[in-house]
C-alpha cells in the first residue's frame, strides 16, 4: 500500500514537472536566430567584398571592374533594404516551420516583453548613435583603432543584456551568454590577449566576435531545448500511448 | 474530501492540460508528437477539453497548410489549479 502511494507520488511530481520542460523547450527554439545570423553574417561579407573590391578597383585604376563592382553594390543595397523590410520575415517564418515541422510548434509569451516596445526603441536609438559616434572617434583619430572591439562592448553588451531582460519570458537564458562572450573578449583585448584580427579587416575586430558569440550563445540554447524536448517526452508520454505501444510488443510476442 | 474534476482527473487530459500551462500557444502536432498519441484520440481529448472550456482553438493556415493552435483559457488554468489543491488536500488527509 505504501509503495502503491510512493508510486503515485512519484507519477505526480513527474506530471507536475511537464510545464517546467515545456517552456524550457519552447524557450530554446533558437534556430531561427542561427538562420538570422548566417544570413546577416552572408549580407556583411557581400558588402565587404564588393565595398573593397571596388576600393580596389578604384586605386588601381581599373575604372569598368570599380563602376561595375559599384553598381552591383548599390543593386545589392537595394536588394538588401526590400529583403530586411518584406522577404526577412518570410524567409525566417518559412525556415522556421521547415526546421520545426517534425516537432510542431510552441510558444512562450509570443508578445511578452515587446508589447511595451519604448524602452526597446529607445535602446536601439542610443545604439544607432553610438556606432557611428564611436567610427567617428576612430577615423577622427581620436581613440586607436586596436581598441575597436573593447569600445563598442560598452555600448553592446549593455544593449544586448537589456535586450535579454525584456525577453527574457520569451528568450533563452543562455543569450545571456553573448553579451558575457563579448564582454570578456573586451576585456581579453584590452589586457592584451590576442584575440585581435590585423590588417586592414578592422571591422572583423567587431564582426567576428559578435557573430560567432551569437552563434555559439544561439546553439548552445539550441542544444538544451533538445535536452528539454527529450525531457518533456519523456515526462508527458501518455498512458495511452505507453498501453498502445505495450500492447503492440505484446501482439508482436 | 475535496472533489476532482472529471474532465482533468484522466492521465492523458492531465498531461495535456500541463503542457499548454508551460506554454502560452501549442500547435496540434506539437501536442501529437510530445504526448505520443494517435490524431484521433488526441481530437477527442482536445474536444472534451473545449467543451469543457479549458482550451481555446485557434485554426489557421501556413501557406496551404491548416494549422490547429491551442492555449489554456483562464478557467482552464484556475481549474488545474483547483485539481493539484485537490489532490494535495488528499494526499495530506491520507498521511
Amino acid at each position: 500500500m505504501k509503495r502503491s502511494a510512493d508510486s503515485v507520488q512519484e507519477a505526480d511530481g513527474r506530471v507536475r514537472e511537464i510545464p517546467k520542460w515545456a517552456r524550457r523547450y519552447a524557450q530554446n527554439r533558437t534556430l531561427p536566430v542561427v538562420a538570422m545570423l548566417v544570413i546577416g553574417a552572408a549580407a556583411f561579407c557581400v558588402f565587404g567584398g564588393l565595398g573593397l573590391l571596388t576600393g580596389w578597383a578604384y586605386v588601381e585604376d581599373k575604372r569598368v571592374l570599380a563602376a561595375a563592382s559599384m553598381l552591383v553594390l548599390c543593386g545589392f543595397t537595394v536588394w538588401w533594404v526590400w529583403f530586411c523590410f518584406i522577404g526577412f520575415v518570410r524567409i525566417i517564418r518559412s525556415i522556421t516551420e521547415r526546421l520545426y515541422e517534425g516537432e510542431g510548434g510552441a510558444v512562450v509569451g509570443a508578445c511578452a516583453g515587446i508589447e511595451d516596445s519604448r524602452g526597446l526603441v529607445l535602446a536601439a536609438l542610443v545604439l544607432i548613435f553610438f556606432v557611428p559616434a564611436t567610427l567617428g572617434l576612430f577615423f577622427l583619430g581620436l581613440c586607436p583603432i586596436r581598441l575597436m572591439q573593447p569600445v563598442s562592448a560598452l555600448y553592446v553588451v549593455p544593449f544586448l543584456c537589456y535586450l535579454g531582460l525584456k525577453m527574457r519570458r520569451v528568450g533563452s537564458p543562455f543569450m545571456f551568454l553573448w553579451p558575457g562572450l563579448y564582454g570578456i573578449h573586451a576585456i581579453l583585448d584590452v589586457a592584451g590577449v590576442p584575440v585581435r584580427f590585423w590588417g586592414d579587416f578592422h571591422a572583423l575586430d567587431i564582426f567576428a566576435p559578435m557573430v560567432g558569440y551569437g552563434l555559439i550563445a544561439t546553439l548552445a540554447a539550441h542544444i538544451y531545448g533538445r535536452v528539454a524536448l527529450r525531457r518533456l517526452r519523456a515526462l508527458a508520454a501518455s498512458p495511452e500511448s505507453l498501453q498502445g505501444a505495450a500492447g503492440q510488443s505484446n501482439g508482436r510476442a | 474530501m475535496a472533489e476532482l474534476d472529471p474532465h482533468i482527473h484522466q492521465p492523458t487530459r492531465l498531461r495535456i492540460l500541463m503542457l499548454l500551462s508551460g506554454v502560452d500557444v501549442a500547435d496540434f502536432a506539437f501536442l501529437l508528437n510530445t504526448l505520443g498519441l494517435t490524431k484521433g484520440n488526441l481530437s477527442s481529448h482536445m474536444s472534451r477539453l473545449e467543451e469543457a472550456g479549458y482550451v481555446e482553438v485557434t485554426k489557421s493556415f501556413n501557406g496551404k497548410v491548416p494549422n490547429t493552435a491551442y492555449s489554456l483559457t483562464r478557467e482552464g488554468r484556475s481549474s488545474l489549479d483547483e485539481y493539484w489543491r485537490a489532490i494535495d488536500d488528499i494526499r495530506h488527509g491520507a498521511d
